[in-house]
């Protein structure tokens, strides 16, 4: 399993990445105009709580020692509290968290399921109405802004319909799955013409290949080929290109949960910004590209996994 | 040896549908194959040798070619009037075949011994322990060491001559009695090319195998090959075996190919090639397609194409002029 | 840090492309044709927004307002009684400046970056590497409203977000292309005559190097766009009450109820100019022979 060795070395070679997302994060918070400790504890502060903030973070100090009490604060789990929230805020965007990587899980899946069948379909059809009708809506979905979508879902099924609720987060996991339909829906139909795009012509490119002959020449069946070379093959791409486009994914939960005021990190790293809460938009910010640069490892240990050919 | 050949094909004629019109690759070829025979199947590209082998698998990409006439019988049982799931009953079955170039035929993310299973899977319906079995066993019989080691890697991981191995292995899992190699060594090293072949032929010699043998190279038909046919612009030109048609080639294009061997030249002269190209397939020459460029043309050849014909026991040929050649021009 | 494979695979642009021949559709150039066609409509509507809009983008009747599509107007009113109509003629001149805009800084940031990353390698291409990891760590559009946080809402802010992010595509597919024309031949011809290194990026490599660049960029319109609508929703870039698509699609959430027409059309809009912008990117890329 050599191949694999790099899970041990990848985590290594992440620490700079991290360590420069802490540096911006950091650098972000202290370019606010205005007073530092205004920031932190907002306009209503008491004396106490201000001599206190400014030791914690020593304010006075040069900016060096005051990135290293970040990261010191940092290791301790303490990023500040939230001015509108009144809560630590690390326990604020632990609570949120689940409610934002259940919508992606959701998104994801939902994507693969219009995926999938709509690539095949249009590989197995190729040149009829079907594969056009299929490409266009690939080419036109790449332009559908998923806010925009979420609300035409929202007008539709939840007002006129009445089959979904127009927000929230559910309880249980039913009632997750249910409540966050629209919302993972959006995410997902934008997802997938993206994806349906790749994975096609994947499918194509592989259905053309040398070894689609030679299998042929040994008598194994069309579907057998399908499904055994064809479209283990064609996975690879679309299984990396999918990675590439969690970034966007990830960005765009804070539209999507705005829109349907999901109770996720997304909709509140956009009213903390309003709120000018801003350990929370650092904290949230934080959490999103160590959560990018997590699943990009996650999407490259699933390639090696995928691909034999890969060395990384 | 029986009496009874294996193959009989008969006026096989393929059209393919090109930007500039239909064209006939393959132009009423036919030839027989006994046996535990191995048959050169010699020429240019574009000369319609490989055609012909994948209109007999009909592996032929079917929007664009059409089989126009002709059969291929095997054991009297016409290929060419074959449903397709008659004809995927066939292939691994009694006709295999390998292709020139092992690296972009085998399937990449796939296991070697995988691939070698799965047609005893597929169609044996073989469990995977049992069918890994059998194929460390062929994997033995191509003759690669310590075959069940090498059952779990992958395509890239093995050299040219062990992939071109493995994939002779795979063509032959299910004992077919009929293979057809498709320039099997031309992308490999020239030490490696000779094992490739001598593998073929030690399996021709243990198993009976039948073989077809597609190559542009003389050198490879010297090595292996019992009889010879030689294809121009679609047309078989020459058929003898190979002794005869290397000592003698009774058709100016074979005897255009002998003498540009490089072994055959006298060391210190130029060595001679045949003068011009082969024609276009959509725009021949009237009467005899080798005209243009034949050293021995007269004025009849120019009417009608002259037909392959039987001119001494086992050998024809389509020149009108061949006694010229018997002769020793 | 993304991996990467050995494809092997036969272009499958090749196989695309001949379908619409096949067909009898007229060929491969359908897709640029009609992205060229649909692209010159949305910007000669944006010059003449004045001339084909019947009202005021911002004319307010409050007499008419939350009215229903109807002849006088087709795409209803808003709840201050604007056209929408007009509306939405109105904001194809934000957005697509917006959007011709918010590629062509990150290109020129970008591009000189790989450029120079590329051409001179070393320490300076480890820097830059490094860097652009960081910045592809953070989602984009989080980056981006992080930034514009610090900035202050409004248009240039996102312009100086959008830079600050996305450059970092340009200054890939640059440096990638400059790292392969490095050590060809005539690049190679051209240091041997003593050519200075700017004479050699600029009139030389430069050129070739851009291709994919300028394929991407149109695809890349069609994301900009997006990011500028989906900023302006949320009231971190247009401010209302411009009539800027995004803009109005948050203003009509509001009246969603009653009102879908205020929220439909708009998003209509910006989903024809992607359209539009996408098939020229397909057209384009074919043509030049790019891949994706």
């Amino acid at each position: 399993m050599h191949r694999f060795r790099f899970v041990l070395y990848r985590p290594l070679q992440l620490l700079p990445v991290l360590f420069g997302i802490s540096v911006i994060t950091f650098v972000l918070i202290h370019a606010i105009p205005g007073d530092p400790v205004r920031t932190i504890l907002g306009p209503k502060a008491t004396v106490e709580a201000i001599t206190r903030v400014r030791a914690q973070f020593g304010l006075d100090k040069p900016v060096v020692v005051q990135y290293g009490l970040f990261l010191k604060n940092l290791v301790r789990g303490d990023l500040g509290r939230s001015v509108v929230y009144k809560v630590g805020v690390v326990e604020l965007v632990a609570e949120r968290f689940v409610a934002t990587a259940f919508l992606l899980g959701y998104g994801v899946v939902l994507a693969l399921a219009l995926t999938v069948p709509l690539a095949v379909t249009a590989a197995l059809f190729r040149g009829r109405i079907l594969d056009h009708l299929i490409r266009v809506f690939s080419t036109a979905g790449l332009g559908f802004p998923a806010f925009w979508l979420g609300i035409m879902l929202m007008i539709l099924f939840s007002i006129r319909l009445g089959l979904f609720p127009v927000s929230g987060y559910g309880e249980g996991f039913l009632g997750h799955l249910h409540t966050l339909f629209l919302p993972a829906f959006s995410i997902g139909l934008a997802l997938s013409a993206v994806l349906t795009r790749n994975l096609r012509a994947s499918l194509l490119a592989e259905l053309d290949s040398d070894y689609v002959s030679a299998a042929r020449a040994k008598g194994l069946s069309p579907r057998w080929i399908f499904v055994r070379h064809v479209f283990r093959n064609s996975l690879i791409p679309t299984i990396n290109l999918l990675g590439v486009n969690l970034g966007w994914l990830i960005g765009g939960t804070v539209v999507i949960e705005t829109v349907f005021s999901v109770p996720g990190l997304g909709s509140l790293i956009v009213k903390s910004i309003f709120a000018r809460d801003y350990m929370v938009v650092q904290a949230i910010t934080l959490t999103f590209a160590c959560a990018t640069v997590l699943v990009n490892f996650a999407v490259d240990v699933v390639t090696v996994a995928l691909d034999p050919r890969i060395k990384l | 040896m029986s009496e009874a050949p294996l193959l009989e094909v008969d006026d096989l004629t393929v059209e393919f549908a090109t930007p500039t019109g239909v064209v006939r690759a393959v132009d009423g070829v036919s030839f027989t194959l006994g046996e535990g025979e191995v048959l050169g199947l010699v020429g240019e590209s574009g000369s319609g040798k490989t055609v012909t082998c994948r209109a007999l698998m009909r592996l032929l990409p079917s929007r664009r070619a059409r089989i126009v006439t002709g059969s291929a019988r095997i054991d009297g049982v016409d290929l060419m009037a074959m449903t397709e799931p008659e004809m995927r009953a066939v292939r691994g079955l009694t006709m295999g075949m390998i292709f020139q170039n092992p690296m972009t035929h085998l399937d990449p993310v796939m296991t070697i011994g995988a691939q070698i299973a799965e047609p005893l899977r597929a169609h044996l319906g073989m469990a995977r322990a049992e069918a890994l079995a059998q194929a460390t066993e062929l994997l033995r019989q191509v003759g690669i060491p310590d075959p069940k080691a090498r059952l779990g890697a992958y395509p890239h991981e093995f050299s040219g001559g062990m992939r071109q191995r493995a994939m002779i292995a795979a063509a032959l899992a299910r004992r077919p009695r009929l293979l057809i190699a498709d320039e099997p060594t031309t992308a490999l090293d020239v030490t490696v090319q000779m094992q490739i072949l001598r593998l073929l032929l030690d399996l021709r010699d243990t198993t009976g195998l039948a073989i077809v043998l597609i190559t542009h190279d003389l050198g490879v038909v010297a090595e292996t090959c019992d009889t010879v046919a030689v294809m121009y612009a679609g047309r078989i030109v020459e058929r003898a075996p190979k002794a005869a048609l290397l000592r003698r080639p009774l058709h100016p294009y074979s005897d255009g190919l002998t003498r540009s061997q490089p072994g055959s030249a006298s060391p210190g002269r130029e060595l001679p090639s045949i003068p011009g190209q082969p024609p276009s397939l959509a725009d021949l020459p009237s009467g005899c397609r080798f005209r243009p460029r034949c050293d021995h043309a007269e004025p009849a050849c120019a009417e009608a194409s002259p037909p392959l014909v039987e001119v001494a026991p086992g050998r024809a040929s389509a020149c009108r002029r061949w006694r010229v050649l018997e002769a020793g021009a | 840090m993304t991996a990467t494979h050995p494809t092997g695979q036969r272009a499958s642009h090749r196989a695309i492309a001949a379908l619409p021949r096949r067909l009898g559709l007229g060929g491969q150039p359908m897709a640029l044709y009609l992205g060229i066609a649909m692209v010159a409509f949305w910007v000669l509507l944006a010059i003449f927004a004045g001339a084909v809009a019947p009202y005021e983008p911002n004319a307010q009747d409050l007499k008419s307002f939350l009215q229903p599509p109807s002849l006088a107007h087709p795409f209803g009113t808003d709840n201050f009684g604007r056209d929408v109509f007009s509306r939405v003629i109105f904001g194809t001149r934000i957005d697509l400046v917006m959007g011709i805009m918010g590629v062509l800084w990150p290109f020129i940031l970008g591009t000189t970056l790989g450029s120079i990353a590329g051409y001179f390698g070393g320490i300076v291409d480890i820097v830059l590497m490094r860097i652009l990891d960081i910045t592809l760590a953070f989602p984009f559009l989080v980056l981006m409203i992080a930034i514009i946080s610090v900035l202050g809402a409004g248009l240039s802010s996102f312009y100086i977000a959008i830079t600050l992010v996305g450059w970092v595509s340009y200054a890939r597919l640059v440096r990638s292309q400059v790292l392969v024309l490095k050590s060809s031949e005539f690049i190679l011809a051209a240091r041997n005559l003593g050519y200075g290194h700017r004479r050699i990026m600029f009139r030389h490599m430069l050129p070739n190097a851009l291709v994919p660049s300028i394929v991407f960029s149109m695809s890349d319109v069609v994301l900009v766009i997006l990011a500028g609508s989906s900023i302006s929703y949320l009231g971190l870039g247009v401010q209302p009450p411009t009539a800027e698509w995004g803009v109005m699609i948050s203003e009509g959430q509001n009246f969603m109820t009653t009102a879908w027409w205020i929220t439909a059309f708009p998003g209509f809009a910006i989903v024809f100019v992607a359209f539009g912008f996408s098939l020229l990117a397909d057209g384009l890329g074919e043509k030049l022979g790019v891949r994706e």
